[in-house]
């Protein structure tokens, strides 16, 4: 437990996920944030685009070429509107983003205040979750549980929206030891009986056919192995979206 | 989405499925009597026609979303689960069971979709005057295939030749807007591809309306000596919207077309990047050489036969098994009903 800022936070919980590049736009809503990734340059390296949504794009790139989460950062209003594209398209296509925004301080938020836009609102469609951190307790499990939903089950983009006067705000950080979330638990494991029916299925097949898509990519490596063993051993024919 | 996957020269593969997919697949997934989908989201560029999409089939479905599961076509076995998960499950079974399949079903299903396969679905007309996009593809695929490579696209006819015509042999080498659809996608997605893989052959196959929407991105690359390849087909047109015009829309070529477009060699030159442009296909492999060997990111402006269209294609409305043909038997103005005209 070290006591810190949120902008310190925001690098913190990046260098403790394995981030090694993040993607962004520098803008007044997430100066405390750029400040700190100035001070601590080493840990994660910033990737400065021309345009938010070529950020998003970008870290769309990075991780399905990698299977890691891509990672952007930018400011509050016309940064995060302009992230959207690419928010849904990384929803649309199953890939794993944490996208960090900047907004207004907390006693401006419903203000009409410069650069404010309502970024929760406007990116719940196009999102897998995202949140609005208000209180600097949060913080911490709110940026690691980001990674843990980005990643796990369908993969998605998940953004999170930080105030400016929480990343000034100082508290205790900690890499949360384990993840506990009420409602998500994404089935991982398939019904052993469903399974054994569809091999069954399968064997019967007088003309079968395989038809297989991005969620074998996104299983990982392994699972495109284990579908070219699979087409090998039963001998059916296998097109592709 | 799952190209390479499972490899393309594999003779098990049947290429690309639905709207722009090859005969044989889409017939067998037409006349196919057990699908099993695994990772795929029956989403509407695959179906075509819902009410006539696979009518003869039991339907496998594994996916890890449960919400993607009963969505648009109704699976007769659906698996909430990982792919991999499943996969090794599946693998494991059925080498623990050896099941007796029917060996002369199997090889009369396999002689039916060689026949499928013998209408070469791809063929297209070569040129020695100007550069058939499907050929530019062929070549690029050629001088990169033994290489390190990875592909992103825009969106549009480009990225269809692309799926169409590279053949990808791993997974994670595709990277494209498969469900938005989003023209500007690929440039800024080479970007992060080349950074994470800073030693390997990063090509953004594009078209010249896509890549202005992101093009400011090339700075970026710039500044970071990201050294991508920004591959443009270049065809003036926004490709896919006047071929659709053309089919739906009596020729009317309303807006697709580019009057003023940026001399792409001195765009790539004021980015202080490299810039070539090839219009001769005589020129071709030796122009793609020299965009592979620069040490420093490249705009390519290769400029493709303009009136080129993409097929195979299922037009809007219509079920696999009505498939348009580069030849096309059938006039494509009466191939689309006009219900099918509602549809995107």
């Amino acid at each position: 437990m070290t006591e810190m800022t949120g902008a310190e936070m925001v690098i913190e919980a990046l260098a403790d996920q394995g981030v090694q590049h993040v993607f962004g736009y520098p803008g007044g809503a997430v100066l405390p944030i750029y400040d700190a990734l100035f001070q601590s340059q080493d840990r994660v390296r910033h990737i400065l685009v021309r345009h938010e949504q070529g950020a998003v794009h970008a870290a769309e790139g990075y991780a399905r070429s990698t299977g890691k989460v891509g990672c952007v950062l930018v400011t509050s209003g016309p940064g995060a509107t302009n992230a959207v594209t690419g928010l849904t398209d990384a929803l649309c296509d199953s890939i794993p983003l944490v996208v960090i925004t900047g907004q207004v301080p907390t006693h401006l938020i419903g203000n009409d205040a410069f650069q404010e836009c309502d970024t929760v609102g406007i990116t719940r469609p196009c999102t897998k979750y995202n949140y609005l951190v208000k209180n600097i307790a949060d913080l911490p499990s709110a940026l690691h549980e980001a990674f843990h939903i980005a990643a796990s089950g369908r993969p998605g983009p998940v953004v999170v929206d930080i105030p400016k006067d929480i990343q000034f705000a100082r508290g205790a950080y900690s890499k949360p030891k384990e993840f506990r979330h009420q409602g998500y638990h994404p089935q991982v494991t398939g019904d052993p009986d469903k399974i054994k029916q569809a091999i069954e299925m399968m064997a019967a097949a007088k003309r079968p056919l395989f038809y297989t898509g991005g969620g074998v990519v996104n299983s990982g490596r392994t699972a495109s192995i284990l579908l070219r063993e699979l087409v090998k051993l039963t001998g059916f024919p296998s097109p592709r979206p | 989405m799952g190209l390479g996957a499972f490899p393309a020269a594999d003779p098990q593969w049947l290429g690309m499925l639905g709207m722009h997919g090859t005969w044989e697949a889409n017939w067998a997934m037409h006349d196919c009597d057990v699908m099993i989908c695994i990772g795929a989201r029956f989403d509407d560029r695959i179906t075509g026609r819902l009410d006539a999409f696979s009518p003869g089939s039991k339907k496998i479905h594994v996916d890890i979303d449960p919400s993607s599961i009963n969505k648009n076509v109704k699976v007769d076995l659906p698996i909430v689960g990982d792919c991999g998960r499943v996969l090794e499950d599946m693998v494991r079974l059925w080498r623990l069971n050896s099941p007796q399949v029917d060996k002369k079903a199997l090889a009369a299903w396999w002689d039916q979709i060689e026949k499928w396969r013998a209408k070469q679905s791809l063929a297209f007309h070569s040129s020695k005057d100007i550069i058939k996009p499907q050929y530019a593809i062929q070549r690029l695929f050629e001088f990169t295939k033994d290489r390190d490579t990875y592909i992103t696209t825009e969106v549009g006819q480009h990225q269809m030749w692309a799926a169409q015509f590279y053949q990808f042999q791993e997974p994670n080498r595709w990277m494209t807007s498969g469900g938005l659809g989003t023209m500007g996608y690929g440039l800024p997605a080479s970007v992060g591809v080349q950074l994470a893989h800073p030693d390997s052959l990063v090509v953004d196959i594009a078209g010249e309306a896509s890549v202005l929407m992101t093009m400011q991105e090339m700075s970026t690359a710039v500044q970071y000596d990201l050294p991508i390849k920004i591959f443009i087909l270049n065809n003036r047109y926004m490709g896919m919207v006047r071929q659709w015009q053309e089919l739906l829309h009596g020729g009317r070529y309303s807006h697709s077309y580019s009057e003023a477009l940026p001399d792409f060699v001195k765009l790539a030159e004021a980015y202080r990047a490299h810039g070539i442009r090839c219009e001769n296909p005589g020129e071709l492999d030796d122009k793609i050489r020299e965009m592979i060997e620069v040490k420093k990111p490249v705009i390519f402006d290769c400029v493709v036969d303009p009136a080129e269209n993409c097929f195979p294609m299922i037009p809007s409305g219509r079920a696999h098994n009505e498939m348009l043909l580069g030849d096309a038997a059938v006039r494509v103005e009466d191939a689309v009903t006009e219900a099918g005209k509602m549809l995107v």
